[in-house]
Parts: C-alpha cells; structure tokens; sequence
C-alpha cells in the first residue's frame, strides 16, 4: 500500500516536472499547511515565513523531477521546508546560529524528546513561547516532535553531536515551560 | 491539525499560485527544449555523424598524391638498386677494358 502511494506521490511530482497547473494544485492543497506551518514556526509571523512559503513552492517546482519515491512525499517537503528556512536564519544571523550551536557542543545530556506539544494544536500562548526561542532550539525540536527524527538523525543533519542535539531539545523545553511559568 | 502544520492566508494561497504559474511555465519551456534537444537535434547529430564516417571511407581509397607518398620509400629503393647497377655497371665496363688492354 505504502509502495502505491510513494508511487502516485512520484507520479505527480512528476506531472509537476512537466509543469501541469492541476497537478501542482493537487500538490498543494494537499502540502499547503505543512509547508505553511515550518516556515510559520521557524521564521516567525509576518513577512518572513510568507516569502519562505512562496520560495519553498518555487523550489518546490524547480525540483520536483529530482524527487525519488524512496521516503514520503511529506518528508521530502518538510526536508526541503525545513533546510530553506535553516539556511536563511543561517544568512540571516550567522554568527548567531554558529555560537549558539558551539557553546552547547560539549555538553551532553540523555533525554528523551517528551515534547510539550502532544495534544496541542493551534494555541496563540503556545506560538508565543515557541517563537520566543533561539533559532535552533527551534529547528530542533520541530525535527524531534514534527517529523519525527531521531536525535542521531538531527545531528546529522545539522552537521552537530548527538549531545548537542540533546541538549537543544532540554533548553527548548526548559525555555517554552519557563515561558508558561512567568504567564501563570 | 498539528500544532506544525497550519493553513496559509487566502491572499498567500493566491501569491503561491501565482509565483506557481509562471515557475510552471518555466518547466513547460524546459521540458520542450529537452524535447527538442532529444528528438531533433541528437538524431540530426547522429546523422550527420554517420554520414561524415561513411564519407570518410569514401575517401580511403587512394589518390594520385597519396599514393606516391605512400610509395616514396619504394621509390627511394628503386633509387638505391639503379645507382648499385650503376655501380656495378661501371665495374664490369672496367674490368672489360681492362681484359681488352
């Protein structure tokens, strides 16, 4: 089953290659609120994450004959999501994003990724806290809770330890309870 | 809905859908070029490859020209054995008149 739907997801990645107007819109009324949502939450309301929306669509089409029925086609967005937002908060505040992660590296600590979002959807305090932390606690934990990844899986992808990845995940946490705390 | 996931503003839906058009278009005219690229002009190269080779057989047979360069050694023999003829020609008129004194 799962084999069927990689292979109509490649179908119409495909069509979109070929550059057929209905089949993007299928694409996208079925992807909109993922790709919406990652740049929401990683670039933060206003301007930021609606132009990130429209150059991930953009990248979307360019590449879309380079996509491959090996993962789902939602990891294969929420990737690409996710590294275009990373990559423009890296432009954005290098020195930032570079200290941040190196001041962490050398720490480690063992927990697991119990997130404080299980059950929430859509909660103005919640989008608060979450927009109130560092950029990287903020990618880290959409990769943990959102999609999914294990902690060696984030670490590779961010090109940092295992530890650090551990230890994003506990300020994160740490910073969005802290967060509730001073609003009770 | 996941607290990750959330749905664009209509005005976003519309400026994706917009930006999508043209980015579409741009696939559509890739994808003609490939075309164009891959049914016209590969076999035309092909061709034209195939034509040239057979021409080029063509002209390996050999011309005047070519010929005698390909025979200059040969003629350059021939050269060396009349002057050894010679030679010996003038060593038997030699020993001739010598037989005749």
């Amino acid at each position: 089953m799962k084999v069927k739907n990689h292979d109509a997801d490649y179908e119409l990645m495909q069509r979109v290659a070929r550059g057929e107007q209905p089949a993007f819109r299928t694409l996208y009324d079925g992807h909109k609120a993922r790709v919406y949502g990652i740049c929401l939450r990683m670039m933060g309301k206003g301007r930021g994450a609606d132009d990130m929306t429209q150059e991930v669509w953009l990248r979307v089409i360019k590449n879309a004959n380079m996509y491959r029925p090996t993962g789902t086609l939602a990891a294969w967005l929420s990737q690409l999501t996710r590294n275009a937002c990373l990559n423009e908060m890296r432009a954005a505040k290098p020195e930032d994003f570079v200290e941040d992660l190196e001041s962490i590296a050398d720490k480690s600590q063992s927990m697991d990724a119990d997130s404080p979002f299980k059950g929430l959807t859509d909660n103005e305090e919640l989008e608060q806290a979450f927009q109130a932390l560092p950029s990287q606690q903020r990618a880290v934990l959409l990769m943990a809770v959102y999609e999914e990844l294990s902690h060696s899986e984030i670490a590779k992808e961010l090109n940092i330890s295992v530890g650090a990845v551990k230890q994003l995940i506990v300020r994160g946490k740490e910073n969005m309870r802290a967060h509730f705390a001073e609003k009770a | 809905m996941s607290f990750f996931e959330k749905d664009p503003p209509p005005e976003l839906d519309a400026r994706v859908m917009r930006a999508a058009g043209e980015a579409l278009a741009g696939n559509r005219k890739a994808l003609r070029r490939r075309s164009f690229l891959q049914w016209f002009l590969v076999p035309s190269f092909t061709t034209a490859a195939i034509l040239l080779s057979l021409r080029a057989r063509k002209e390996e047979v050999p011309n005047a020209q070519l010929a005698e360069f390909a025979d200059w050694d040969e003629v350059a023999e021939q050269d060396y054995a009349a002057i050894e003829d010679l030679e010996i020609g003038e060593d038997l008129e030699t020993l001739e008149n010598w037989e005749d004194a």
